[in-house]
């Protein structure tokens, strides 16, 4: 049987995970992904409680959180693109123009 | 107890949506307009917009003064419509106004004057109002999206400089990181709670024993996400990059909408948090110890005017958040004290920020954006009035008696000493001593240098009025004491709903 504190840790680790992505890659498609793995390891989390409290409001939130996280995708993406086409690179060290 | 409830529409419900409704409606109107009209004329648009903003704000302001005095909250307590967030409403319908008649010579000579650009400006307006309503934590966190895609794309707005891009992608990396965070903290307190509702927590909190583990991680989350979306110390990292490649008037937006919503979610959340929150005194007071002291320091070197200003704006969220730190476990007059301080000091803080990113905006050129003060040299006496409104607004940041920025500071400092926090305020006074330095030099330049002439300002009458009321606004509200008293009221009794 899984409970409960199981899937938090799994959610946790899920976040751990997607956050050390996130401040090691350079690669910017892959620190995007970081961020939706961030995002999903919540949705486990709201999951879980949802199931644990029997209320359907954390389902719900589910559905929100993936329609956000998709939109921010789509911003991200574009980003991504509009550099490539200045500077032919999605390395994150390559954005280096303003310091300070 | 949501669970059995059965969704039903309260009376009013659609009429007290009507502010956020017109600002959405008019997005979808003028992405139409842009499409459809023949001639290309973007000044109808701007007209529109800016239409549809007067119309919410006349709406906002027929609300609030038949608005209940306890809180009404619709969608069966989502969203409350009460004071608070319709005082909100009409200041981001001023503010985007405002922004939106200093963004028009700004897209004209940059060649980048299409329709997306007014509809994106209402379409983080709506989100910034949905945030101001938000009384449950799901409603916040699709107020903050709401709100931050928008901006995100108007920051890359002008993609034939490469600085706008590489400004968006840092804005928009670290802010969805912080969503994370945010979502992180909102799942937590779920999980403990059983609810989204701030009521319900609140509620919950006060009753609790204060054994609940998941309860202080979550809100430890939701602080962190926060501190990102309105540039606190070490959540900062973004501001000064985002803050100097985005186009002018979108910075003027970050800097005071954007900021403004964050504000307005904050204090609904913190106060929910209330019961809570004394174990994160200490946190909250490092991070406003290290927010005005980094914000101040690094604002001293910059030459750069964008980015100055974007330490500065780092400064000037650390001393609101200070008025935080006055909440009380059970709320009382020093928790409404400080709450309407704070919102004040919002007021006086907007103004101040959209007037100098106006002069800025108008003082550029297409060939020289007129970001280095240097540039700036003999301005002062060569158009008087552009370097008057500019000083004036330089000495209101700094916080100068006959000006907005001094009485702002004044009642949100003496708030917080009352709390209890002398040292903090000690050290926070001496950092906006320490403030002048870098909000002087601008004056120093404009008026004690010789002139070089690298600037060549076309002060369109758009951008002249809108100027001209942010610097009215900023005078009145320090220069007539007969003047304070109604606004300070009036946003006391925008926050005597929450208490």
């Amino acid at each position: 049987m899984v409970s409960t504190s199981h899937l938090l840790i799994l959610s946790a680790v899920l976040f751990a995970l997607g956050m050390a992505g996130v401040v090691i890659r350079r690669n910017v498609i892959i620190v995007m992904m970081c961020i939706e793995l961030m995002l999903n390891a919540v949705n486990v989390s709201f999951v879980a409680f949802a199931r644990q409290l029997g209320s359907i409001d954390g389902h719900i939130i589910v559905f929100f959180v993936m329609a956000v996280a998709a939109a921010e995708a789509g911003v991200g993406l574009a980003l991504v693109i509009a550099m490539f086409r200045h500077k032919s690179t999605v390395n994150l060290d390559h954005v280096n123009l303003m310091k300070g | 107890m949501a669970n059995e409830a059965v969704f039903t529409l309260e009376p009013g419900a659609l009429s007290s949506l009507a502010p956020m409704s017109i600002v959405l409606a008019t997005a979808f109107l003028v992405l139409l307009w842009d499409v459809i009209a023949k001639p290309r004329d973007r000044g109808i648009l701007l007209g529109f917009s800016i239409a549809g903003l007067a119309l919410a704000a006349i709406v906002s302001l027929i609300l609030w003064s038949h608005a209940d005095p306890v809180s009404h909250t619709i969608f069966s307590g989502r969203l409350a419509i009460d004071r608070f967030s319709l005082f909100f409403n009409l200041v981001f319908s001023v503010v985007a106004t405002l922004v939106l008649m200093i963004s028009r010579d700004y897209l004209i000579r940059e060649q980048i004057d299409v329709g997306e650009y007014y509809a994106l400006i209402m379409f983080s307006v709506f989100g910034m109002m949905l945030l101001a309503a938000a009384a449950d934590l799901l409603m916040l966190f699709i107020g903050v999206e709401a709100m931050s895609i928008p901006v995100y794309v108007l920051v890359a707005f002008n993609r034939s400089r490469i600085r706008c891009i590489e400004g968006a992608l840092k804005y928009f990396i670290l802010g969805a990181f912080a969503t994370a965070f945010l979502l992180y903290g909102i799942a937590l307190l779920y999980g403990q709670t059983g609810t989204t509702s701030l009521a319900d927590i609140h509620t919950f909190l006060e009753g609790s024993s204060g054994s609940h583990v998941l309860v202080p991680v979550g809100i430890a989350l939701m602080i962190v996400g926060f501190g990102f979306k309105i540039g606190s110390v070490p959540f900062h990292m973004w501001t000064p990059d985002a803050y100097e490649g985005a186009a002018t008037p979108v910075t003027a937006i970050m800097a005071t909408g954007v900021k403004a919503a964050a504000f307005a979610a904050i204090i609904r959340a913190f106060l929910a948090f209330s019961p809570s929150l004394v174990m994160f005194r200490v946190v909250l007071w490092v991070i406003v110890a290290l927010t005005v002291v980094v914000g101040n320091i690094a604002a001293i070197r910059q030459l750069n005017l964008k980015r100055m200003l974007a330490y500065s704006s780092i400064a000037h969220s650390g001393y609101m958040l200070a008025a935080l730190l006055a909440i009380e476990p059970i709320w009382g007059p020093q928790t409404s004290n400080a709450m309407s301080s704070l919102l004040y000091y919002l007021l006086a803080y907007l103004f101040m920020n959209i007037g100098a990113f106006g002069v800025i905006v108008v003082v550029g050129s297409r060939e020289n954006e007129a970001v280095d003060v240097r540039d700036w040299a003999g301005l002062g006496f060569k158009y008087p009035w552009l370097g008057a409104a500019m000083a004036l607004f330089m000495l209101s940041l700094g916080g100068l008696p006959p000006t907005a920025g001094f009485f702002a500071k004044f009642y949100l400092f003496s708030a917080v000493v009352h709390a209890g926090y002398t040292p903090l305020i000690i050290l926070a006074v001496l950092m906006s001593a320490a403030s002048f330095f870098y909000y002087l030099r601008v004056v120093v330049y404009m008026y004690m240098q010789p002139s070089e002439g690298a600037c060549t300002p076309t002060v369109s009458p758009l951008a002249a009025v809108a100027i001209g009321v942010s610097a009215l606004a900023t005078l009145w509200l320090g220069i007539a004491p007969s003047a304070l008293f109604p606004f300070l009221e009036w946003a006391q009794r925008s926050v005597a709903v929450l208490l």
